[in-house]
């Protein structure tokens, strides 16, 4: 009997010891950091589970702080934050499966305003000191936002889906990423689309140069039918100026990205690669090479031109974030959080082209 | 002579009608005892009591198996001994009722009483029944539950959130033929409360909206009863159309996810039992429709599947210690969908041989060798060996022992979803070992107890995982192994003294599901948890009834479960209860069953799946008015 009695009792004794529980550990964060220099990293999270996050990376403190948003703001961000956006002190988080914008503060990370109304952000590109046009994964629109009422006032139908945007001074041009190969040019005043531009299949990734040109990565599409090509385009006649192919058709680069001086672009093809924007060929040397990471998302600091590379390993652990000198010398790495992917660079003298 | 010893032992503990741990074994269930392995069974009256919940609320209250659901009438998939959804293999009458595109099973849209039985096989006594059922096979029961003339049930109830819900059967027929027939609909809002602690940083109490449901489903079943024969024929039409809600952690959206699934069901059997063996034939033809739409994300996805299961089994007592038993199983898969690049078919066929023996009174052992063929491929066999002692012949004490290896087929989403399939991915293969020790006592005439205690080891190898590929696109690729081990632990006490009836069940499991170093990438989190399972789970149920008034009241305890792979972040551990109290008034041919449940009686507020809000308290009135002839 004493075995039975045995057995009748250890569930409810592993009950009553099962009873008390805390909440989940958050790591800490110094918030005084967030006021200098840094670099915001979206941690996407996995799909669906809501555990994105964002770190800092101070340089005073040379340290990476995780889960920012959540130290400063005692909330969860919410399912893939995917990039961000500053303007008028304040950091615009586009998450990405939470169809919401975050808006916090650059310096403390408080919340100022949810955005929502929004279908699948991916990009933000601030117009004009009120207006900001939002790219959508999903949407067949781009999302306008008004920035002094945050909220998202109107659409510029665009009939494709939308990925990356780069905008100057009259235009932003708003690519089709997902199966598309255009690049439609939107009059930033009227907010209409004028133009159009074929480019490459699955324009993924823009920036523009010091002489206004827009580059434009298109990766192929993922069924390896097409031939990846990097595309330079004219942006005052909106003309097509010069067009790169990659040599196989197994090339599939990502992450285009451009300095602070806007003369070098970089993007991921099996490493880092740089390339002088008046450059007669693709680089075939790779100036960092992946060795046992796996880059996933790329990011220069356009203050110092240090070159940041995320690895987001398994994509179920924590990823890593490496940080490498503007000739590609390793420096450090760091741990972020679940998927480190897209990064911002903060300062006091924020600037783009 | 111990295999009969075996069978008879069991055999007279089922016509007693007692409590078996979480089991209540009744005669006329189809579980099947396979020596060596841990079976067990929720018959129709915990499922009439319950009758007001889904199957997967049922089994996540009664039983040790872990349903991960993302809230009331959202999607519910089984696991259990550290699996996962897709290692659980849920059956109707031994036919896998399994997605061949997502290879899980949905057990939100079926209500408990829309099921006369539910057969619980652990581990590797799943295979038995199917393949690819590392954690085991649920398989729902359904099967005429009366020898009347005519029998109609009428069975209609009411609860929060809008729940209304209605169900019906008849049954007719002699001891030569039996019609049953069953049909239910059902209707909920779901817009219950819940504290919302993610949107601020203070708590807000919202409604949750874009959570409705609506189902109906419909069985008819004819059973011709010949003299050694059975044939039986039977059809199940189920559909139902729900909107998708938003995790709470995602503004609402204002044009909700929506799902539309619909399924038909057919099988033919026959069953023939000798002296001499046992024979066996079943031809099924199993068919989901699944349509999802996400307007604002323009997507209008359209799945439709079908399958063709064709089974067969001679069994033989070849020996007075020997018998033998062959059987072939095939199922043909079709898919069409717009998530693949055109449509595809599969064909998996198995082959079984089976030998029991019972050399000693003491002891006896099965052994079962499978091979498989995929399409035109021959995979390395799979087998199972068990064993069975009873140290004691004057008592129902067993020790039960087993080792096998299985294997699962990939999914074909796994292979063929575009992008990222991968159609050369290798089997997932398990390999296990188990020892229960089950013991049974009669105290005294109507005091029983019973007890059994499982350890268990599973280890998968070339688990399927999607993960980023080189082109920015999600892929499936074979990776990493999962070791889950454990501990299952359960009680029953059975007890009458004139007109009080006293049932008590209780259950604990114990999960350690962890990552093996494979290679470089999860090497660092060797050791943890995995996401999802928890390490405790446990239940109770209380049964009391005294002439004809009843109650139950149960408890479910589910500890945390950890959502990240190095375990950093988790969902805390809940504890719910419920209780149910009914009458029974009774004429001659009619009766009339009044009862009323409280579920969540004490408004625990938890998440079953982060991010999405399980209801709090809620009750639930139901009238079952039965004729009978």
């Amino acid at each position: 009997m004493n075995t039975i009695k045995l057995l009748l009792f250890v569930p409810l004794v592993l009950l009553a010891s099962c009873i008390k529980e805390t909440d989940p550990v958050v790591t800490g964060l110094e918030r005084t950091w967030l006021l200098g220099n840094g670099v915001f990293i979206m941690n996407e999270g996995n799909f669906r589970s809501g555990n994105g996050s964002v770190s800092f990376f101070s340089y005073d403190s040379m340290k990476i702080y995780n889960s920012v948003f959540r130290e400063a703001n005692d909330r969860p961000l919410g399912d893939v934050p995917y990039s961000m956006g500053f303007s008028d002190n304040k950091a615009y988080i586009l998450v990405n499966n939470s169809n919401k914008i975050e808006v916090a503060g650059i310096n403390t990370m408080k919340t100022v305003a949810t955005i929502g109304k929004v279908v699948s952000p991916r990009y933000i590109s601030f117009v004009s000191g009120k207006k900001a046009y939002v790219t959508s994964l999903y949407s067949d629109s781009l999302r306008i936002i008004d920035l002094l009422s945050e909220t998202a006032t109107g659409y510029i139908p665009l009939k494709h889906t939308s990925e990356s945007i780069a905008s100057t001074s009259s235009n932003a041009y708003v690519a089709s990423w997902s199966g598309g190969n255009s690049i439609f040019v939107i009059d930033i005043i009227n907010d209409k689309v004028t133009d159009s531009l074929e480019v490459g299949v699955e324009p993924e990734s823009m920036v523009i140069d010091r002489n206004k040109t827009l580059w434009v990565l298109c990766n192929g599409g993922w069924k390896r039918e097409h031939y990846a090509e990097l595309v330079a385009i004219n942006t005052f006649t909106n003309a097509i100026i010069k067009r790169f192919t990659f040599p196989l058709i197994s090339d599939s680069p990502t992450c285009l990205q451009i300095d602070g001086t806007g003369q070098y672009l970089y993007y991921l093809h099996d490493g880092v690669r740089r390339m002088d924007i008046n450059a007669a060929s693709l680089p075939s040397a790779v100036l960092i090479p992946q060795s046992a990471y796996f880059f996933y998302r790329m990011g220069i600091n356009p203050y110092n031109g240090e070159i940041f590379v995320t690895d987001a390993r398994d994509y179920i652990q924590k990823g890593v974030v490496l940080r490498y000198s503007p000739t590609g010398d390793f420096l450090s790495s760091m741990e972020a959080d679940i998927i480190p992917g897209n990064m911002f660079f903060k300062s006091a003298t924020y600037k783009s082209y | 002579m111990a295999l009969s010893l075996h069978l008879k032992g069991q055999d007279s503990l089922r016509n007693d009608a007692i409590l078996i741990g979480e089991v209540r074994v009744r005669a006329g269930s189809d579980l099947r005892d396979y020596i060596g392995f841990k079976s067990t069974h929720i018959d129709s009256a915990l499922l009439a009591v319950h009758n007001h919940l889904s199957i997967a609320d049922l089994l996540s209250g009664n039983s040790m198996i872990h349903i991960k659901s993302y809230g009331s009438g959202g999607l519910a998939t089984p696991s259990f001994r550290g699996t996962g959804p897709g290692h659980t293999q849920v059956c109707w009458n031994d036919i896998s009722l399994n997605s061949p595109m997502l290879g899980q099973f949905d057990l939100s849209l079926i209500p408990a009483g829309f099921i006369d039985g539910v057969n619980i096989y652990y581990g590797a006594g799943s295979m038995g029944i199917n393949s690819g059922g590392f954690g085991g096979v649920i398989d729902l029961e359904t099967r005429p539950s009366s020898d009347s003339p005519a029998e109609f049930t009428v069975n209609p109830g009411v609860g929060s959130y809008g729940r209304f819900s209605g169900l019906v059967r008849a049954s007719t027929g002699n001891e030569r033929i039996r019609s049953v027939t069953k049909a239910f609909l059902s209707d909920a809002k779901n817009d219950f409360s819940y504290v919302d602690n993610v949107s601020e940083a203070y708590p807000l109490k919202k409604s949750r909206e874009n959570n409705e449901v609506s189902s109906a489903g419909f069985i008819q079943e004819l059973h011709l009863f010949l003299p050694q024969n059975t044939l039986s024929a039977r059809f199940w039409y189920q559909s139902a159309s729900r909107k998708l809600p938003s995790p709470i952690i995602s503004p609402t959206a204002s044009q909700p996810e929506t799902q539309s699934d619909e399924s038909f069901r057919a099988m033919i059997s026959w069953n023939n039992d000798r002296k001499s063996g046992e024979m066996g034939l079943t031809a099924a033809f199993v068919s989901d429709r699944l349509l999802y739409d996400n307007k604002p994300a323009s997507v209008h996805s359209i799945n439709k599947s079908g399958k063709i299961t064709l089974k067969g089994n001679y069994k033989k007592r070849v020996s007075e210690i020997l018998s033998m038993e062959a059987s072939l199983n095939d199922e043909l898969s079709l898919v069409t969908t717009n998530n693949y690049d055109g449509s595809i078919s599969r064909n998996l066929a198995t082959l079984d041989i089976v030998s029991e023996t019972d050399p000693a009174s003491w002891f006896s052992a099965r052994l079962l060798i499978r091979e498989l063929l995929h399409n035109d491929k021959l995979l390395t066999p799979d087998f199972s060996l068990s064993t069975e002692f009873r140290p004691f012949s004057y008592k129902y004490w067993f020790l039960k022992a087993s080792v096998s290896k299985n294997s699962r087929i990939p999914t074909l989403n796994d292979m063929y979803w575009s992008p990222g399939g991968n159609p050369d991915l290798k089997n997932e293969t398990g390999t296990a070992a188990e020892l229960t020790w089950d013991m049974t006592n009669f105290i005294t005439g109507p005091f029983r107890l019973k007890n059994d205690i499982t350890v268990f080891r599973n280890n998968i190898d070339d688990l399927i995982q999607w993960r980023p590929g080189s082109y920015s696109y999600w892929e499936a690729v074979n990776l990493g192994s999962v070791i889950s081990s454990g501990i299952e632990a359960g009680t029953a006490i059975s007890y009458s003294f004139r007109n009080l009836h006293f049932n008590f069940d209780a259950g604990y499991v114990h999960t350690r599901a962890v990552a093996k170093e494979k290679n470089a990438e999860n090497a660092s989190f060797k050791g943890y948890q995995l996401t999802y399972i928890p390490e405790n789970q446990m239940n109770f149920v209380l049964r009391i009834k005294w002439k004809k008034f009843s109650g139950a009241f149960n408890t479910e305890y589910t500890g945390r479960r950890y959502l990240t792979a190095d375990n950093s972040v988790y969902l805390p551990h809940y504890l719910i209860s419920g209780i149910n109290l009914g009458t029974r008034m009774e004429g001659t041919n009619h009766s009339l069953d009044i009862s009323i449940s409280v579920d969540n009686l004490f408004d625990a507020a938890y998440q079953n799946i982060a991010y999405y809000p399980m209801p709090g308290r809620n009750i639930y009135l139901s009238v079952t008015y039965q004729f009978k002839k």
